[in-house]
């Protein structure tokens, strides 16, 4: 029918043939629609949609519990290439790994949250998905990373092989990742302090790693990949204090004294004072917890 | 006239458009898709004995399992990585997975995977890439007793077979212990092994460490086949099959390796063969020594020179600290070096030149060191040892078993040679 306006333009005697054939053109459209009107729409399930299924076992039935009923986060510990950098040689997880790493998260980042500011904040703020690789992903710099967070919504454990609850710095380095990504969330809500960005501006660099854990601390900064921006700072900050714990961070304080322990007593005052003030979160008590959380699962 | 044409207009196209309800497919893809997914999943479940897996890594070599597929996306795996990995079973899960191709995933780790581990503590191989191996695999062709699989991000190939036998587990015990027994050809007393097959001789060198074999032949001049293998039960697979004219071996079976007579027997198809140990070569690759002095690669010698069978005959393996024997071609301005390593990071490095003549000996000599710190007695001796075989003025032939590996044989005593990978 969109024909019509277009014949008008031309009304002499061979233009109005054309419309005419045009017309009989959209008859016989209009035949053909008629005739495809006995279709139905198929009713073939399409394959794969809603996700991958398998027969569920023990690891599947502990994340439900656990995880999905009371959170409603997603743990996929089976090796899915579109969760991962597709082009890199990563591993699955060992099975035997999942249920004490996850028991981790729960006891050291979850739980204490949980007793201090109660469940529903949680169910809120917590990211939604956990994506488990077994092996480290290797980075063509020669660095390896250890683990990735996208948007608040997803966050990639890696090196879980490796896990170990024995081993206290791997439980903190994997812990420190969860609440480092966490406090991300936190704050894309309810950004902190703005007095906080000005506390040492002339540090932040996109090249954060070409400086020392050591020349970090010398200026003030918890982690060298705190030097990478404002935003990480805080989050490393928060995640330093609850990982590390109280007794460390006061020990890194020492141990830079002057200016850069000023900023760096500045810097913990502000972190207690967002959590007071923005969640009402008792900061200290978050930080006992999450210590007790770390020895019990190191014991 | 015109109004005539018009109608016939008119009726063809009202006949054209009403036939379409015979093009309609008789499937649906996603029917299809389903489908084909089923008949997959009830292959690999409903072989009661379970599939063999011959597994051949992008960055080399070959490996053997045994799966045993369940219903319920469980998989029990062997594999002849190590004695552990053949005799203890271990269960992970798998599934298949519509991707571009229907998919096979090991989903979770299992031994599979160690060949695929970008940390090299695992099983070795480049970091950050392993063997360069897959753990998901598209499936290319699937009959009720053959499935052939390619990897989605290394392109490995593997090869499922169905296993007729009941207790098929053992396969990889066996498959692991015919690992074990090739080694030992590298305790023959000569270096150079002589194929007779029907009317047909090659020399050949098998390459357990590589797990390579390789085929020389010397009719209208020099040629050489190399192609990585996974162990059988009674012998060995070659992930390409050897084509020599009407000749095609695609795997040996009933291999035995008599140490006594210098002898390796098999079968291939059902032409029996057994090699000679010899003192001479069967045919001179003169171009192998140009190809590994300009590969830009170094090599690595896990035990140093093999002499009259002896394999590591000047004891390296005793050095602390000592992980193989480096040696490194065109190393810093026109030398070769060897690199002994030993203790924390240390290392002798013996500097050489070499030079290539035209019947395809390398022969070297030694001008000074790089680095001359010496692990101390009775090592140093060891040491100069495998410097005053390296530099024997006869010099080597070279041959090559592997995309970046060759073994150097004496010129002039066949006794004598060292492998490098």
């Amino acid at each position: 029918m969109r024909l019509i306006p277009v014949s008008t333009y031309y009304l002499d005697l061979r233009m109005k043939k054309t419309f005419i054939k045009l017309t009989f053109y959209c008859f016989s459209f209009l035949f053909l629609a008629g005739c495809s009107e006995e279709e139905v729409l198929p009713d073939t399930p399409i394959v794969g949609l809603g996700g991958d299924t398998w027969a569920k076992g023990e690891i599947d039935n502990y994340i439900k519990t656990n995880f999905t009923d009371p959170y409603n986060i997603e743990v996929k510990y089976k090796w899915d290439p579109y969760e991962v950098q597709f082009n890199k040689n990563l591993t699955p997880v060992m099975e035997n790994k999942v249920t004490p790493a996850l028991d981790a998260v729960l006891k050291i980042w979850m739980t204490p949250y949980e007793k201090v500011i109660g469940k529903s904040f949680l169910r809120k703020f917590s990211p939604r998905q956990f994506v488990l690789v077994g092996s480290a992903e290797y980075n063509s710099d020669g660095t390896i990373t250890l683990g990735q967070a996208e948007g608040g919504k997803k966050i990639t454990l890696m090196v879980i092989n490796d896990f170990d609850k024995k081993d206290v710095a791997e439980v903190k380095r994997m812990l420190h990742t969860i609440h480092h990504e966490f406090a991300h969330i936190l704050h894309q809500n309810i950004l902190y302090q703005r007095e906080f960005k000005q506390l040492n501006p002339e540090w932040y660099t996109a090249t954060w790693f070409n400086s020392s854990i050591a020349d970090a601390n010398a200026q003030g900064l918890v982690t060298d990949y705190a030097k990478a921006s404002a935003d990480e700072d805080f989050v490393e900050t928060i995640s330093y204090l609850l990982v590390e714990g109280q007794a460390a961070f006061d020990a890194l304080v020492e141990a830079n004294p002057g200016k850069s322990a000023t900023i760096l007593r500045q810097k913990e005052a502000m972190v207690v004072a967002y959590f007071q003030n923005t969640y009402q979160i008792d900061f200290r008590a978050l930080q006992a917890e999450t210590q007790k959380g770390l020895a019990e699962i190191t014991q | 006239m015109k109004m005539n044409k018009i109608l016939l207009y008119l009726l063809l196209l009202t006949t054209a458009a009403c036939t379409q309800d015979n093009l309609e497919p008789a499937e649906r893809p996603d029917e299809r898709l389903a489908a084909a997914l089923n008949d997959y999943q009830q292959k690999l479940a409903g072989a009661e004995n379970g599939w063999y897996g011959y597994l051949f890594p992008t960055g080399g070599g070959g490996a053997t399992f045994h799966f045993q597929f369940s219903a319920n996306n469980r998989v029990i795996s062997y594999a002849d990585i190590n004695s552990n990995t053949a005799n203890n079973a271990l269960e992970s899960s798998y599934r298949l997975k519509a991707t571009q191709l229907p998919s096979l995933y090991f989903d979770t780790y299992t031994y599979l995977h160690m060949l695929a581990d970008p940390d090299p503590d695992v099983l070795g191989g480049t970091q950050g890439v392993g063997f360069a191996s897959d753990f998901e695999f598209s499936i290319l062709s699937a009959s009720d007793d053959t499935i052939k699989l390619k990897g989605n991000l290394n392109n490995s190939n593997l090869i499922l077979v169905r296993a007729k036998e009941a207790n098929a587990g053992s396969h990889v015990a066996r498959a692991y212990a015919t690992n074990a027994t090739l080694r030992r050809t590298a305790a023959f007393t000569y270096y150079y092994n002589v194929l007779t097959l029907g009317s047909k001789q090659y020399q050949i060198a098998i390459n357990p460490e590589v797990q390579t074999i390789s085929f020389y032949t010397n009719n209208n001049g020099f040629s050489r086949f190399s192609t990585p293998y996974a162990a059988t039960s009674t012998g060995i697979l070659l992930k390409e099959a050897f084509v020599d004219g009407d000749l095609r071996i695609s795997e040996f079976h009933d291999l035995n390796v008599n140490t006594g007579q210098n002898r390796i027997t098999l079968t291939a198809g059902n032409t029996p063969g057994s090699t000679a140990n010899v003192a001479t070569a069967l045919a001179i690759d003169v171009g192998a020594p140009t190809r590994m002095t300009t590969s830009g690669n170094y090599f690595i010698s896990d035990a140093g020179f093999t002499l009259a069978g002896v394999t590591n005959a000047h004891d390296l393996t005793s050095i602390p600290g000592f992980d193989g024997l480096i040696y490194y071609p065109q190393y810093s301005s026109g030398y070769d070096i060897l690199y002994f390593p030993f203790d924390n990071n240390q290392a002798f490095l013996p500097a050489f030149t070499n030079q290539i003549n035209t019947n395809g000996r390398i022969t070297f000599r030694y001008r000074g060191d790089f680095n001359d710190t010496l692990p101390g007695e009775p090592h140093d001796t060891n040491i100069f040892n495998t410097i005053t075989q390296f530099t024997n003025t006869g010099g080597y032939y070279v041959y090559q078993t592997g995309e970046s590996s060759y073994d150097l044989v004496s010129a002039t005593n066949g006794l004598n040679w060292i492998r490098f990978r």
